[in-house]
């Protein structure tokens, strides 16, 4: 064999050996990355439709690719009462889904003292126990004034939790950028929402283009919607995708394909 | 030091004890300006309901249509149907409702104040843990209360068939939210009413446990006793089990039909029963709500027929849902909204009556209707047939008529169409100032947006470019300013002809000119300099500098180097200093409220201008960014200009020469980056160049930027840094921007 050619079997054959790296570095980065870094929800699926409250049938979902996070209670809180309305629009689920129930909580210019919040908690435990679901998410835009309410809910509500059940909540752009209030809450994830960010949009995507979320629990997922994709995002993240419509086999591939793309 | 130390923990301190408490975590929200309403008419309504109409918009929402029916057809909605429209849309205050549920348990509570906090929930599955329905409705909760005062009174609260009452409606109410608790049958001891009532209690405990079949039985049992309190409720408690029946348990929008005609069966009973006529209001609802589904086109022709006429507050509003629902729901329920339209002649004209001028006009001349003559105007095309007609019918229409103002602005709308400018701008003139005083900000806004393209002069054009919002959408993150809803703006008409109509020439008069108020003046003062700066037109740009200095007096010492400049490329970079110090200076006009001062840097990057260039976008007053401009989209055709109807033909050319020109400048940052480069290339010794590198650099960073952006902030940022790097301007400068 001639110096060149042994030479360009070697250059070959490391190339092979560098690409192989990659890709197994890549894998194990792709899929171990939840494990390695202590994910909550590692155990989780990759990714999640968000079923928000209208009429969807999902039983054709593959289990093994996509959980769904299903809208099952809306909480209105008062100064008086909390009004609760559980979801009324049907969703069909396939055998060994797995679901997470979204708990939206809305306030008006109500004082929320104590009664309320204990009030609130039992309708998340309720909710819980009713749907049966793996883990709970509560999707409160708590403004200022309401953090303190917020954080103490998650404080009492935390230990009340059947053993096993993940808490997630939803977390504006800011809260993981530059208005970090969510550091230390008791939950297992938090997960930006990337989408109808407003004025936050450009500072977000400026941010994801190289660096990441302030929040430790706000680094595990990310949530997107359909309509307004963000053109890139920190890699191996738990996906969570909305959808302004129902769900159609075609919108579920659309999402599917979008949370490997981001992925 | 200490000086220092005790300053920046009294900062501390201060931040501390004065952080602020309610400020909102989402957003921000950017006003939005609306100067005409197009999918309702402006709030608030209670004009809208009493039948002034203003300018009707054929994009309103069906139930709007359906009051501007009424009206135009000569059935005004009574009293009562205006508060019960109002209140559909939440703009009637309702009573503060006690929750009946509280009121239950208050009442319950003094019988049997142990159990007073027994939980109760109002929503049930069938079944599907995800799913649930309201089980257990206020009315329930009502009757409960209602009844045990009454057995208290008659037998007294220490009775203990009373007690025991109260305990079997715990029962009943149990299964509201889950499980299947019923009560005891009655002891032989308990006087006769209580035993009645167990019984009821019984066959309600097995409703609200969803055993439809057994508590429909229960409930014939209690029908066919005539001594019961509760004789003539059953039959319409039998069809309530029927109906929950067909539509609870099957999927969404499905029913069965068969359990539903039982349903329609039993409910017919009651109506036809003269003696139950405290039912008759339930029953009809619950008719109502079997024939949406059984008969959904019969019931619409119903609907219809009733809605034109006044009803009572109630009716007209559980109506005009069911008509809502009807004609949103067509396709699910089986019926095509052509059939709809066969339905009656409101329907068709709410449904139809908008789309096609040929048709409306074919039904104004079969009815008479002036409904349809103003959907036949509003769509009309000059020299469509029968237009002669059309316009004099609409002329002819009284200043009281409700179609007035629609009739009056498609006229005139016409007469622009078919060039007749002179009559149509004299018409307006004669009829504007009545309409300023008896129509809605929203329309009359409308009005004055057909009288600015009629304008003679530019002065004509500038009294009716501004207008009042009809609404503000949102007034978060409005920091400045009075209440904008007390100030004119510019809508977005007004804007285009600003900044895509008119040439350099006429936009420098209109800086200069006094008609328009002064927010809006210093508006159109900077985007005339900039863009007199732009094509290179420094007679023009130093014609508005006085004005400039007397309106922006921190604009004063740029301007004075800028004019001490000698030479074209000097004063270009005089210029482009003078704009990089004032980020708010802009070649625009911008439509609704805007950012006002020209200094420092907005917080929402309205800041050194986007380009007019392909790809260039500007935010609205949403702050939504959108391709603008005609040039703005190479692969759409270029929209046309919007010019103001008195430019000649030669001010028109002279804008067209002019665009193309703005067309090639780019963004703001790489504007006056390439400016600034190219000036430090050749004078290195200017002492203006390290701050003015600075800045560019700063602008790559805070305005509007592209792709290329980055090019000119690591040019100017490497330039500072290597031939200035002594300098303050260079330390002030730690990055560059991509």
């Amino acid at each position: 064999m001639s110096r060149t050619k042994s030479l360009w079997v070697r250059s070959a054959g490391m190339l092979l050996l560098l690409f192989l790296i990659g890709n197994v570095g890549s894998m194990t980065w792709r899929w171990g990355r939840p494990y390695l870094l202590g994910d909550p929800l590692a155990d989780f699926p990759r990714v999640f439709l968000w079923a928000w409250e209208r009429p969807e049938n999902l039983e054709y979902l593959d289990p093994r690719q996509a959980g769904v996070a299903v809208l099952a209670m809306t909480l209105t809180l008062e100064d008086v009462r909390v009004t609760a309305r559980p979801r009324m629009q049907p969703i069909r689920l396939p055998e060994g889904i797995c679901a997470i129930a979204v708990i939206r909580i809305e306030t008006g210019s109500s004082v929320l003292h104590d009664r309320i919040r204990r009030e609130t908690i039992r309708h998340i435990l309720d909710t819980a126990a009713a749907t049966g679901a793996a883990g709970i998410q509560i999707d409160f835009d708590a403004v200022a004034s309401e953090r303190p309410f917020y954080r103490n809910l998650l404080a009492e509500l935390r230990p009340q939790l059947p053993p096993g059940m993940k808490l997630s909540i939803t977390a504006l752009t800011s809260w993981c950028l530059y208005d970090d209030w969510i550091s230390g809450l008791p939950v297992d994830e938090a997960v930006p929402m990337l989408f109808r960010m407003g004025a936050g949009d450009a500072a977000a995507r400026r941010l994801l283009r190289s660096g990441d979320f302030r929040a430790a629990r706000s680094r595990f997922s990310i949530g997107v919607s359909l309509d307004e994709l963000p053109p890139r995002v920190p890699g191996g993240r738990r996906i969570y995708i909305f959808n302004p419509k129902s769900w159609t086999r075609e919108s579920v591939n659309d999402a599917l394909r979008v949370a490997r793309e981001l992925q | 030091m200490k000086g220092k130390q005790a300053w920046m923990m009294a900062v501390l301190l201060g931040t501390l004890v004065f952080s602020p408490s309610d400020l909102p975590s989402c957003g921000p929200f950017f006003p939005q300006s609306i100067f005409t309403t197009t999918s309702r008419p402006a709030l608030p309504l209670d004009e809208y309901v009493k039948g002034r109409l203003g300018v009707l918009q054929q994009t309103y929402g069906r139930a709007y249509l359906l009051i501007a029916y009424r009206y135009l057809s000569g059935n005004p909605l009574s009293a009562p149907e205006q508060k019960a429209f109002l209140a559909s849309k939440g703009e009637m205050t309702a009573q503060p409702a006690a929750s009946p549920l509280q009121e239950w348990l208050d009442a319950r509570g003094k019988v049997n104040p142990a159990g007073a906090s027994t939980k109760i929930g109002l929503f049930r599955s069938w079944g599907d843990p995800w799913q649930q329905f309201p089980n257990c409705p206020d009315d329930a909760f009502r009757n409960a209360r209602a009844t045990l005062e009454d057995r208290i009174r008659a037998f007294g609260i220490d009775h203990p068939g009373i007690r025991d009452w109260v305990a079997a409606q715990d029962a009943v109410f149990a299964n509201c939210s889950a499980g299947t608790v019923i009560p005891p049958a009655a002891e032989e001891s308990l006087p006769q009413p209580l035993k009645y009532d167990r019984q009821y209690q019984i066959a309600a405990a097995l409703f609200y446990a969803m055993r439809y079949d057994e508590a429909a039985r229960q409930f014939r049992a209690i029908a066919a006793e005539k001594s019961s309190p509760w004789c003539r409720l059953a039959p319409y408690l039998i069809a309530r089990c029927l109906i929950r029946q067909a539509v609870v348990p099957t999927e969404y929008g499905k029913f069965d039909a068969e359990i539903l005609r039982q349903a329609e069966a039993e409910l017919q009973k009651v109506l036809q029963d003269a003696a139950g006529s405290g039912l008759q209001d339930g029953a009809r609802g619950l008719m109502s709500f079997v024939a949406l589904r059984l008969h959904p086109l019969d019931q619409l022709r119903s609907l219809s027929a009733r809605l034109q006429n006044p009803a009572n507050f109630a009716d007209f509003l559980q109506d005009l849902t069911d008509y809502q629902f009807l004609l949103s729901g067509y396709y699910r329920l089986g019926f095509t909204l052509e059939s709809a339209r066969q339905t009656g002649d409101m329907t068709d004209w709410i449904l139809a009556g908008w789309n096609d001028p040929a048709y409306s006009f074919e039904r104004w001349k079969a009815t008479g209707n002036t409904a349809w003559l103003l959907s036949t105007i509003s769509r009309m095309k000059p020299g469509d047939p029968g237009s002669a007609e059309v316009i004099a019918a609409a002329r002819k229409l009284s200043p009281d008529s409700p179609a007035y103002a629609t009739a009056q602005y498609h006229y005139l709308r016409l007469l622009e169409a078919l060039g007749r400018k002179d009559e149509a701008r004299t018409a307006l003139d004669e009829i504007l100032p009545g309409l300023r005083a008896s129509l809605a900000t929203s329309s009359v806004n409308l009005f004055l947006a057909q009288r600015m393209r009629l304008a003679r002069s530019l002065e004509d054009f500038l009294q009716f470019a501004p207008r009042f919002p009809a609404e503000i959408e949102s007034l978060w993150g409005l920091s400045e300013g009075p209440d904008p809803l007390t100030l004119p703006w510019f809508d977005t008409d007004s804007v285009r002809a600003f900044d895509a109509g008119l040439p350099l020439a006429q936009l420098c008069r209109a800086a200069l000119s006094k008609s328009l108020p002064a927010h809006l003046h210093e508006q159109v003062l900077r985007a005339a300099w900039v863009r007199a700066i732009l094509l290179s037109n420094q007679a023009a740009a130093r014609g508005l500098a006085p004005e400039l200095r007397k309106c922006f007096p921190e604009l004063a010492n740029d301007l004075r180097a800028w004019l001490a400049a000698a030479g074209p490329e000097a004063q270009r970079f005089a210029s482009a200093v003078l704009m990089l110090h004032f980020p708010g200076l802009s070649p625009y006009v911008h439509a609704g409220v805007r950012r006002r001062n020209v200094a420092g840097i907005d917080n929402f990057r309205e800041n050194w201008w986007c380009g007019f260039n392909a790809g260039s976008d500007i935010a609205d007053s949403t702050g939504i960014r959108y391709n603008y401009f005609r040039y703005s989209d190479p692969k759409k055709a270029p929209e046309p200009a919007e010019f103001p109807a008195y430019l000649g033909a030669g001010e028109k050319a002279a804008f067209d020469a002019e665009w193309k020109m703005l067309a090639a400048v780019e963004t703001a940052p790489n504007y006056l980056g390439k400016i600034v480069l190219s000036w430090a290339a050749k004078n290195p010794q200017d002492p203006r160049v390290p701050e003015a590198l600075h800045l560019v650099v700063k602008a790559t960073r805070f305005g509007c930027t592209d792709d290329a952006s980055g090019t000119y902030s690591r040019k100017a940022f490497q330039l500072l840094h290597g031939r200035y790097a002594g300098s303050p301007w260079a330390k002030a400068t730690p990055y560059w921007y991509k």
